[in-house]
């Protein structure tokens, strides 16, 4: 199959890899339809996270077709298309029946901090991720969550990580001023977005402030519905 | 901000920035003789001290395992909360499922631009050095778009 491939900082290359398969009964084969790079992939393809091996296929953010699926996987059946959760998480452990998928203990029990994740280098467990045509899943009853009839999967890739990623950061509450450090995606999004509580008018109730040094992510791609437009500074 | 606030500084700050920021010509420096790159935490400065006393300072943006210099006297003496982790997707994934199906939240338009598998490196190459206004790339392999 294809499959990016990592050969040294800032340098990567597509490649023909193997086809991962079923090394564990609750392992699901998934065929790619959708992987983005993310900005935390550039820390791995700048070099800059520990223990990021040659040879590694990154991406963390993923959607696709179920294509095989181990004995023991009970919740997906071979077509369904689903989102990938960055996390790789057991579902089981004490980390992950609080809620804390981020810090499952037994998908990366080499490591105190963090859990399981797609293609982010043996920190995160060792993991190929889903920069490539097929992946394998792990936990696959756990993370992988069957996109909803109607849903675009442009959308549904967005909530494998970007989306909750800066939804679940704030705890702000309306009349709020919001100081945002660094215009990426998430921050481009945000102004426009309701904010932690999930209500949609919330955002308009806020002063939002983006803070960015970089030229090309000051100003959003594509605005959406924001009723306030950001306050660009420090540009 | 210190306008927008009456002197007092904003309720929430948000780093998004994490290990990418550029730290000061010294802190680079000094970061790579000590090993400490990630040390530089720019983003994480200003956002302790320009948050409000009491306030809340919430950690968007990634750090690796590598040590970090953070002035945490000024988070114990203003007070602050201090909220960080990795998302627990699975968690969010229902709430956010119904902001996309009743219209509140519309993701795909932080996609700027979709690129071939086959040209990855490019991808990769393009994101990095921020070109051509990239901010989020999705690759699409040949059996997708096929």
């Amino acid at each position: 199959m294809l499959a990016m491939n990592y050969r040294g900082p800032q340098r990567v290359r597509i490649d023909h890899k193997p086809m991962p398969e079923i090394v564990h009964p609750q392992d699901a084969i998934v065929r790619v339809t959708r992987s983005c790079i993310c900005g935390s992939d550039l820390h791995l393809y700048n070099g800059s996270v520990p223990d990021t091996r040659v040879g590694m296929t990154f991406g963390h953010e993923i959607t696709g077709v179920v294509e095989q699926l181990g004995p023991e996987v009970q919740n997906l059946k071979v077509g369904d298309h689903v989102l990938v959760p960055f996390n790789i998480a057991c579902g089981k452990c004490v980390f992950c029946q609080q809620g804390l998928f981020g810090n499952c203990h037994e998908s990366n029990p080499q490591a105190t901090a963090v859990g399981g994740i797609f293609g982010y280098s043996h920190t995160a467990g060792g993991y190929d991720g889903g920069q490539a045509e097929y992946v394998r899943v792990p936990y696959a009853d756990v993370g992988p969550t069957v996109i909803p009839a109607g849903m675009d999967p442009d959308d549904a890739v967005m909530l494998t990580d970007v989306v909750p990623t800066g939804y679940q950061a704030a705890g702000i509450q309306p009349g709020d001023t919001v100081v945002v450090f660094g215009a990426g995606p998430w921050a481009s999004w945000r102004h426009g977005a309701p904010g932690s509580s999930g209500q949609g008018e919330l955002s308009s109730l806020i002063s939002w402030i983006i803070v960015s040094n970089s030229p090309a992510t000051t100003a959003p791609a594509k605005p959406t519905t924001s009723k306030r437009s950001a306050t660009p500074c420090c540009s | 901000m210190k306008k927008t606030t009456e002197g007092l500084g904003a309720d929430v700050c948000i780093d998004a920035v994490g290990a990418d920021a550029n730290g000061s010509v010294m802190q680079n420096i000094l970061g790579r003789g000590l090993k400490m790159v990630g040390g530089a935490t720019p983003a994480l400065h200003w956002a302790i001290n320009s948050v409000k006393k009491g306030g809340i300072v919430s950690i968007v943006g990634v750090y690796g395992p590598i040590e970090s210099l953070v002035p945490i006297g000024n988070v114990v003496n203003k007070g602050l909360t201090v909220r960080a982790n990795q998302a627990s997707v699975k968690r969010l994934l229902p709430r956010l499922i119904k902001h996309v199906q009743n219209g509140t939240l519309d993701p795909k338009a932080l996609i700027t631009h979709r690129i071939p598998l086959e040209y990855v490196s490019d991808g990769y190459r393009i994101f990095s050095a921020k070109l051509d206004g990239c901010i989020k790339p999705v690759l699409l392999p040949p059996s997708a778009t096929s």
